[in-house]
């Protein structure tokens, strides 16, 4: 081989040693920057189930939502759910998330054990349950009854241990 | 004497090439992860999850019957504070342009709002249907 035939051999040697060292480093720097980035998202994510949690706490606890209010005294029974309120309207005045972007976020669909058939979903619930939640709540039903095992009765109504089940949709995204 | 040959002739240089690449293997290791232990301590990271408090202690305000105060357990006279449409933002003003925003979703009876700016102390407080960020009392 002469002189000249080596010397373009090793220069195209160098080139594709270059080549091959600035693609490894693009790849190193893409994939520095997506762990990174992904470490980042790990340290920011709110665990789904205690947002659930914290969110949910209203369904027995608020009186814009399900909770017992007396409409005398105006005192609110957190964990008592008044059973004239569990329906679908009430639950869109609780919880409703907007029209275009509430599939991302936590939508709901609520049930009684008392009453399985009853079952209330929020505006962005579409049966892709992630987990559920359940709730140890009383129940207030109008009607006025005697005392009979969990069922105590009173002049304003009936109140019975119930269960809530709260299935949560996770985001659809 | 055995052991200065171990490192000596081609075989030796081998292994001092392994010993080479193993120490930078490791030093690249370390480095990536101070950078990005530092990288998790950072401004952006802590102004997200302040973001992400706020909101979800709004969420969480609305299944409290009464009145409540909350002060928040962190001094926050770094950032600025701006609750309302269904959205708490924090700004930070050493880094203009960067924001951080988390959402929450309220009964329709209720209203949220407020505006903090550079308080070491801040609450968020509920009154009847009203939630409102401010500096403490």
């Amino acid at each position: 081989m002469n002189k000249k035939a080596e010397s373009s051999f090793e220069n195209a040697q160098t080139i594709i040693f270059f080549t091959v060292m600035m693609f490894a480093a693009t790849i190193l720097i893409f994939t520095f920057a997506f762990l990174l980035n992904s470490y980042q998202r790990g340290l920011t994510d709110l665990p789904g189930k205690f947002e659930a949690e914290m969110v949910s706490l209203r369904f027995a606890n608020s009186p814009d939502c399900f909770a017992y209010q007396d409409a005398e005294t105006k005192r609110i029974f957190p964990g008592i759910i008044d059973a004239d309120k569990f329906n679908q309207q009430q639950l869109q005045v609780c919880y409703r998330t907007d029209g275009q972007s509430g599939k991302e976020a936590l939508n709901f669909r609520l049930q009684l054990e008392s009453s399985l058939k009853n079952s209330l979903k929020t505006n962005n619930y579409f049966n892709v349950d992630s987990f559920t939640i359940v709730k140890d709540v009383v129940v207030k039903t109008g009607a006025a009854s005697g005392q009979d095992g969990f069922n105590a009765g009173s002049s304003k109504g009936k109140f019975s241990q119930d269960k809530l089940f709260i299935y949560v949709q996770d985001g659809l995204i | 004497m055995g052991k200065i040959s171990l490192f000596q002739g081609k075989k030796g240089y081998s292994i001092l090439l392994t010993i080479f690449e193993l120490l930078v293997v490791i030093a690249i290791i370390v480095m990536v992860n101070v950078k990005a232990s530092s990288y998790a301590k950072s401004d952006p990271i802590i102004q997200k999850k302040v973001a992400q408090d706020l909101a979800l202690m709004i969420d969480a305000l609305v299944g409290f019957p009464g009145n409540v105060l909350v002060e928040y357990p962190k001094d926050l006279s770094k950032y600025s504070f701006l609750a309302g449409s269904g959205k708490v933002t924090v700004f930070n003003s050493a880094q203009p342009g960067t924001r951080s925003e988390s959402a929450f979703t309220l009964p329709d009876s209720y209203e949220v709002g407020g505006d903090v700016e550079h308080k070491a102390r801040l609450c968020v407080r509920k009154t009847d249907r009203k939630i409102f960020l401010e500096a403490c009392p």
